[in-house]
């Protein structure tokens, strides 16, 4: 096992793909940034004034963008990774000198995955490096942005874990690389439905003409599209299944109970590990 | 040509992915229609204004579905020809390396058509007893599907443009899917500013007339708004948001517009394939 | 006598296609084992099985006298290589690079045998050049040196002859004879090239449908190739007549020529011609080469 991880961590110091990848992350980290405080500037936020940024909490708001992307980064940095085990045959390589197909799976799962965590630290370094002087120091209580970072990173577990699964159960590269990438755009869509659907307000306000021709608001009715009983329930629990609907919460720093969702996050990873060793196991390789 | 040509919809009748893609696209028009059944059944209560949709609204969804279904199988079944080596029996069988270009485009516009009919199918059907009928003169209507369906081809010489030059199968996948993503990212962010209304208000005169009130200083006008409408209605992406929402300002340009972009994309890819050395 | 790889009644089925069937065969220590077999014949589907790539149906195999169930087997394949069909290495990666990766695979300690093995497949001067820009027989070379990167007992190698210029062609069988001789590596080498593999093959395998049809060592083939004397006479007629007199196997090719199957003396056939009015014109050793052998074997069915 160490010896897979030594030989997949000197081909991915090899290959241009983690460090364009990288690049891209700590390129976006700075963009992001610097793009929030030009934003403010132009309509005329006072950010020399700590207390401007601090109530907007404008660092966290950027620093954590990179729960939005990094599913859609990691889709195609590991099928294309692990892909090449099939496409250039190297994984029989591994098989034919003794090494189990356990012991490949879970090397390779690690490899996506600390690839991964290393584009996010790139964005979070470079976001914190030019974000700090523009936009000042987070200002939301540490437990809660240690949470989200350590939730995030949880969550980046699930979607490594999914894509592994794809990546080493489909001996065609291009193919593990559409349905890695089309499925974490339709599970994205997924997330951004649910969460409209959960956020929809309970009460819907329309308004009415009052006896002198005025406009006031009317009586509140229930609004239709809101969820109730076990069906919001459901809906939540999906919305905090998903790797991608818990990228939205982290991204907005808006979660309520960070421990189910690192749990929910675990039991994903485990899930699609096992099922993934489990069928990569009885495959008849070329 | 048309040896080409016929060799390819052979291939294409004979491809799993191919009616793959016509059984996801046939699904989803099913699944949104299903999806305004719900709503209209939830909405009920409130009476026939709560559950009105023109049909517009998901009719020309497609547009944007098939930006990303093309994107994957554009690559996937032409870059079959760079991994198998098929482009070599037709380039030695003495077909030029243009006709062999539009004959690949030609084939994706006919999957992408084929693909965008298993969608309006379902919802053309079920969609009679849900929908509206669209608020739109017949011309306008007429011009919106025209519009849609050149979109179509655009995104298909985009695709073919890179799937044509890019010799790995794989590669070809990744850059049609992320780049179709960035230009999403860049038409959702052209479109901010030019959503900012001119006015922050309107007054009521004692006539009773509507006047403007307080100029939006957020309004971008001028020089920049003209650059900025026109990138929105010349990328494909652009178009697609705004066929997405219904909400299309200039439904006579974009047609013509997106037969630029079919021109421009196909005339550089194709330059850029004459020069390319093959394996 | 020991054997590296023994199969007893290895079978794989894909749906109901029967790569292999009821298979049995025998690699002994020490040998250049040849596996022959038309396309199609269950030649790589084995290779496959033995590296572990993909389980078999029923039956069972071993190396090494460890049975492929137990668990030791996975220490065992650390004393195998193989190229499987086409050679497995990274085209991004340069020859050293990929070689490096197998060390680390393999978990070598050092890089330092990887300029020797390079020189010994003859890639020491491809420097930067990514394994993708190579030609062919380069990428045959570097998948035979990956194989050979974990110091193996047992070599395993499909059709490595594929595709190479008359040079790389003798190159391999040159590198493949000092590996047996120098370092003792058993190798099992499939191959449909027949006359490359008699020049090297110590035993043989003969496969047919999924099967072996026929086992045995090079010296036991070189004694069934049956010797024969080509003769021309005047009439064979008088011949047919010697011959029978001297209770010797022949056949009548045409009116001059006939094959006869037998170490014979040319004076007396000569001297007993000439009793029966016939002149004996010339007489001419053939063997029976393996390619006939083979032919013979598995006769000239449909293929495939």
């Amino acid at each position: 096992m160490i010896k897979l991880l030594s030989a997949n961590f000197l081909r991915l110091r090899k290959t241009n793909l983690i460090w364009g990848s990288l690049g891209i992350c700590v390129g976006l980290g700075a963009l992001a940034a610097l793009g929030e405080f030009r934003f403010q500037v132009s309509v005329g936020a006072d950010l020399s004034v700590p207390e401007v940024a601090q109530y907007k909490a404008l660092l966290e708001k950027q620093f954590f963008e990179y729960a939005a992307f990094i599913g859609i980064l990691a889709a195609e940095f590991i099928s294309l990774f692990l892909g090449t085990e099939y496409s250039d045959a190297t994984l029989r390589n591994k098989i034919a000198v003794g090494h189990s197909r356990l012991s490949i799976y879970a090397a390779n799962l690690i490899t996506g995955f600390a690839a991964s965590l290393m584009c996010i630290a790139g964005y979070m370094l470079s976001c914190l490096a030019v974000g700090t002087p523009l936009l000042g120091w987070f200002s939301k209580p540490a437990p809660l942005l240690l949470c989200a970072i350590a939730g995030s990173v949880l969550m980046l577990a699930a979607f490594c874990a999914i894509f592994t699964f794809v990546a080493m159960n489909c001996a065609k590269k291009s193919t593990s690389v559409v349905i890695c990438l089309l499925g974490v755009f339709a599970l994205l869509l997924a997330a951004v439905y649910l969460n409209g659907r959960l956020e929809a307000p309970e009460f819907i306000t329309g308004y009415e003409l009052s006896g002198n021709g005025e406009i006031v608001d009317a009586v509140p009715e229930p609004n239709p599209n809101y969820l109730t009983g076990a069906k919001r329930e459901v809906y939540q629990f999906l919305y905090d299944l998903l790797p991608t609907g818990q990228s939205l919460q982290y991204t907005m720093l808006n979660f309520t109970d960070p421990a189910r969702l690192m749990g929910l996050a675990a039991a994903v990873c485990a899930v699609f590990t096992a099922a993934g060793a489990a069928l990569l196991r009885r495959k008849d390789l070329k | 040509m048309r040896n080409l040509l016929s060799a390819n919809l052979l291939r294409l009748r004979k491809s799993r992915l191919f009616w793959g893609l016509l059984l996801l696209l046939f699904g989803l028009g099913v699944l949104f229609t299903l999806r305004r059944l719900a709503d209209q059944v939830r909405w009920s209560a409130w009476g026939a204004q709560g559950a009105r949709y023109y049909l517009t609204v998901d009719l020309f969804t497609y547009a944007l579905f098939l930006g990303f279904g093309m994107a994957a199988f554009i690559p996937l079944f032409f870059g079959a020809e760079y991994s198998d080596g098929a482009i070599r029996n037709k380039l030695i069988a003495g077909h030029s390396r243009l006709s062999i270009y539009l004959s690949h485009l030609i084939t994706s516009v006919v999957a992408a058509l084929c693909a965008a009919g298993a969608y309006v199918l379902p919802v053309l059907a079920v969609g009679f007893f849900i929908y509206e009928p669209p608020a739109l003169e017949a011309g306008t209507l007429a011009l919106l599907v025209l519009g849609t369906l050149v979109l179509l081809a655009a995104y298909c010489a985009l695709y073919t443009l890179v799937t044509m030059n890019c010799s790995r199968k794989s590669t070809a996948a990744v850059i049609c899917l992320l780049g179709m993503l960035a230009l999403y990212i860049v038409s959702g962010n052209v479109e901010i500013p030019l959503m900012h209304p001119e006015y922050l208000n309107w007054v009521v005169t004692e006539a009773g007339e509507m006047i403007p009130g307080d100029p939006n200083p957020r309004y971008v006008g001028g020089m920049e708004r003209v650059v900025l409408e026109t990138l929105q209605d010349l990328l494909p992406t652009g178009q697609s948001l705004q066929y997405m929402r219904a909400d299309v300002a200039h439904p006579a340009r974009l047609p013509l517009y997106a037969l630029i972009d079919v021109a421009a994309f196909t005339a550089i890819g194709a330059a850029l394939f004459r020069k390319k050395d093959l394996k | 006598m020991e054997y590296v790889l023994a199969t007893q009644g290895l079978s794989k089925h894909y749906r109901q296609f029967k790569a292999l069937d009821n298979l049995t065969m025998h690699v002994p220590k020490g040998s250049i084992y040849g596996f022959v077999g038309r396309n199609g014949a269950g030649k790589t589907t084995l290779i496959r099985l033995i590296c572990g790539l993909q389980a078999p149906t029923s039956g069972s195999y071993s190396l090494y006298g460890t049975d492929f169930t137990q668990k030791e087997i996975a220490k065992i394949r650390r004393r195998m290589g193989a190229v499987v069909e086409t050679p497995s290495i990274y085209l991004d990666l340069t020859a050293e690079d990929n070689l490096k990766e197998q060390f680390r695979v393999l978990g070598v300690p050092t890089d330092d045998g990887i300029p020797e093995l390079l020189k010994l497949v003859g890639l020491e001067n491809t420097g930067k050049k990514k394994a993708r820009n190579f030609s062919l027989g380069m990428k045959q070379r570097l998948g035979i040196a990956v194989a050979l990167a974990g110091d193996p007992d047992f070599l395993v190698l499909d059709e490595p002859v594929n595709g190479l210029d008359p040079q790389g062609i003798i190159d391999i069988r040159e590198l493949i004879l000092k590996l047996n001789r120098e370092r003792n590596i058993t190798v099992l080498i499939s191959s449909h090239i027949l006359d490359e593999l008699s020049r090297l093959a110590t035993h043989y395998g003969f496969i047919d449908s999924g099967r072996i049809v026929k086992e045995l060592s090079a010296r036991e083939l070189e004694a069934a190739c049956r010797k024969c004397l080509r003769v021309e006479v005047t009439d064979t007629r008088a011949l047919a007549r010697v011959l029978d007199g001297m209770g010797v196997e022949y056949k009548i090719l045409s009116d001059g020529q006939a094959d006869v199957f037998a170490q014979l003396n040319i004076s007396q056939l000569s001297r007993a011609l000439d009793g029966e009015g016939c002149e004996l014109l010339s007489a001419q050793e053939r063997d029976e080469s393996l390619e006939s052998y083979f032919v013979n074997l598995v006769g000239g069915g449909p293929r495939d």
